[in-house]
């Protein structure tokens, strides 16, 4: 049983942190809260802990989210960002160009609903359709309808607001 | 076929759909360009969105050791069991303490109440009075204590008590004495006033009476005794109850000459006009034992007695049940 968390720890940490990462746009507090996942799944044992996993990180990045409200402190996405920060000394004109792109892509995600952003991201985790639809609620089948549709918002977003960029900068 | 529906094919390349549908849907893809350009946007598609969630993928770390997580997870579980064996502890405190409560007042129920009703008629005893709702008039007799007694029946002809009774009071004064026989007369006692006392159960003393005898509300009763009256008359009947500090107090409810002469009072002492309520003389330094109030109406005479403070003692007389139906 321990080995078996131990292998999907190994496999699913990075997972987890990077869906939590894309919830509280906090590298640091992602990489706390996957810890915590991980303390929670050891400590209750569920049936399915893939899923658990990143049931309980939605609860968490949720309770996160209403703290951070609660305390006036919003977060931004790119300053001082050490996840996206690329592992060689980037250039000034690299840096800002790396910062826009990221920021079109939090915008790009803002668009969405919180339904089918959830969705994406869990399906982005790697989660089965039956698995988000456990999560989520929905029916299987209404998974891919749903998928379908955030998948066209988030690239039509995304590429409108680099088309829009482009345009400014040009 | 019809063409596949957009949806089952993100399902279908997303391996979400079972695998006798997918080989339907490759067939179908086999022979249909138009469904086969949707796959392909489709596929396109995924990627691209694949592509645009990794720019916001963090890199890659490792993470804690295991290790780490196991003893964060120990500690987690752990502090868990000791908040619940806290709250189990509390749980089953107060489970037993509800439990014991319960039980308590199951066996003793109607003591319970009783004993409740007491402490409040002993409160009330404190309260001044005053015009209010005692219309009939109250006497204080100043009799000795032990002449207040159904046992001072037992008398003998110089008016003094024999020993046994007072022994007998002091055991029903004792707190707890609880339903004890307190001064109790003996059965072949020939009193002053003639008869025998015999002790009844309450129901027995109900149906002696015809009615409810009376009594003190919220008291509970120790002790009934009745002296059949003579030539069809109501009997003597004194009733003991006793209060939460363990005295007794008896009601005594007979004709006038009766109780008068159990009180060792002549009957011409007592006011017999029911609306001539006055205050009536203290005398609680006296009145430590054997002070007697007494009520008449008509031919018969109600009195309440006990070593207790005049002031009590009225507070009584208006609890007496037999002050509704006298009125």
């Amino acid at each position: 049983m321990i080995d078996d968390f131990e292998a999907l720890y190994e496999s699913t940490y990075t997972a987890v942190v990077r869906f939590l990462y894309r919830k509280v746009w906090d590298p640091e507090r992602a990489e706390d809260l996957a810890q915590e996942v991980f303390v929670r799944a050891l400590s209750h044992c569920p049936e399915k802990p893939r899923a658990w996993l990143f049931a309980v990180a939605a609860n968490l990045a949720r309770d996160e989210a209403r703290a951070a409200v609660r305390r006036k402190r919003h977060l931004t996405l790119l300053k001082g960002d050490p996840i996206a920060q690329p592992s060689y000394q980037a250039s000034a004109e690299e840096q800002v160009e790396h910062d826009d792109e990221m920021s079109r892509v939090q915008n790009a995600l803002d668009t969405l609903t919180p339904r089918d952003r959830e969705i994406l991201l869990l399906w982005d985790a790697g989660l089965s359709y039956p698995e988000i639809a456990a999560q989520t609620g929905l029916a299987v089948g209404a998974v891919g309808t749903t998928l379908a549709r955030a998948r066209k918002r988030l690239v039509a977003a995304h590429d409108r607001q680099q088309t829009r960029d482009h345009a400014a900068h040009s | 076929m019809p063409h596949i529906p957009e949806e089952e094919l993100h399902a279908y390349l997303d391996q979400a759909l079972a695998r006798l549908r997918c080989v339907e849907i490759e067939s179908h893809l086999a022979e249909c360009t138009r469904c086969r350009l949707v796959r392909d946007d489709i596929v396109a598609l995924r990627d691209h969105t694949t592509a645009i969630l990794a720019k916001l993928a963090p890199r890659r770390t490792a993470g804690p050791p295991f290790a780490e997580i196991r003893r964060r997870a120990a500690d987690h579980v752990a502090a868990r069991q000791r908040t619940l064996h806290r709250g189990a502890w509390a749980a089953s405190i107060l489970v037993a303490l509800g439990v014991g409560w319960t039980a308590s007042f199951l066996v003793h129920p109607r003591a319970e109440r009783l004993a409740a009703r007491t402490q409040a008629a002993t409160r009330s005893v404190s309260a001044p009075i005053g015009g209010d709702s005692v219309s009939a008039p109250a006497l204080q007799l100043e009799t000795p204590a032990p002449s207040a007694t159904p046992a001072l029946a037992s008398r003998n002809s110089s008016g003094r008590h024999p020993d046994a009774v007072v022994k007998d009071r002091s055991a029903a004064q004792r707190p707890g004495a609880g339903l004890a026989t307190v001064g109790r007369i003996p059965k072949d006692a020939h009193l002053e006033l003639g008869g025998v006392w015999r002790t009844l159960s309450w129901d027995g003393a109900k149906e002696e009476a015809g009615d409810s005898p009376a009594r003190i509300d919220g008291l509970p009763v120790v002790e009934v005794q009745v002296q059949r009256g003579d030539g069809g008359k109501k009997p003597l009947m004194v009733v003991a109850q006793q209060l939460a500090s363990g005295e007794v107090v008896r009601t005594i409810d007979g004709p006038v000459t009766d109780v008068s002469a159990l009180l060792g009072t002549r009957p011409t002492m007592i006011n017999t006009e029911s609306t001539a309520a006055g205050p009536v003389a203290p005398g609680a330094g006296r009145a430590a034992l054997g002070s007697a109030l007494a009520l008449r109406h008509g031919d018969r005479m109600v009195a309440v007695a006990g070593s207790v403070p005049s002031d009590s003692l009225r507070a009584m007389m208006r609890r007496l049940n037999l002050m509704t139906r006298v009125r």
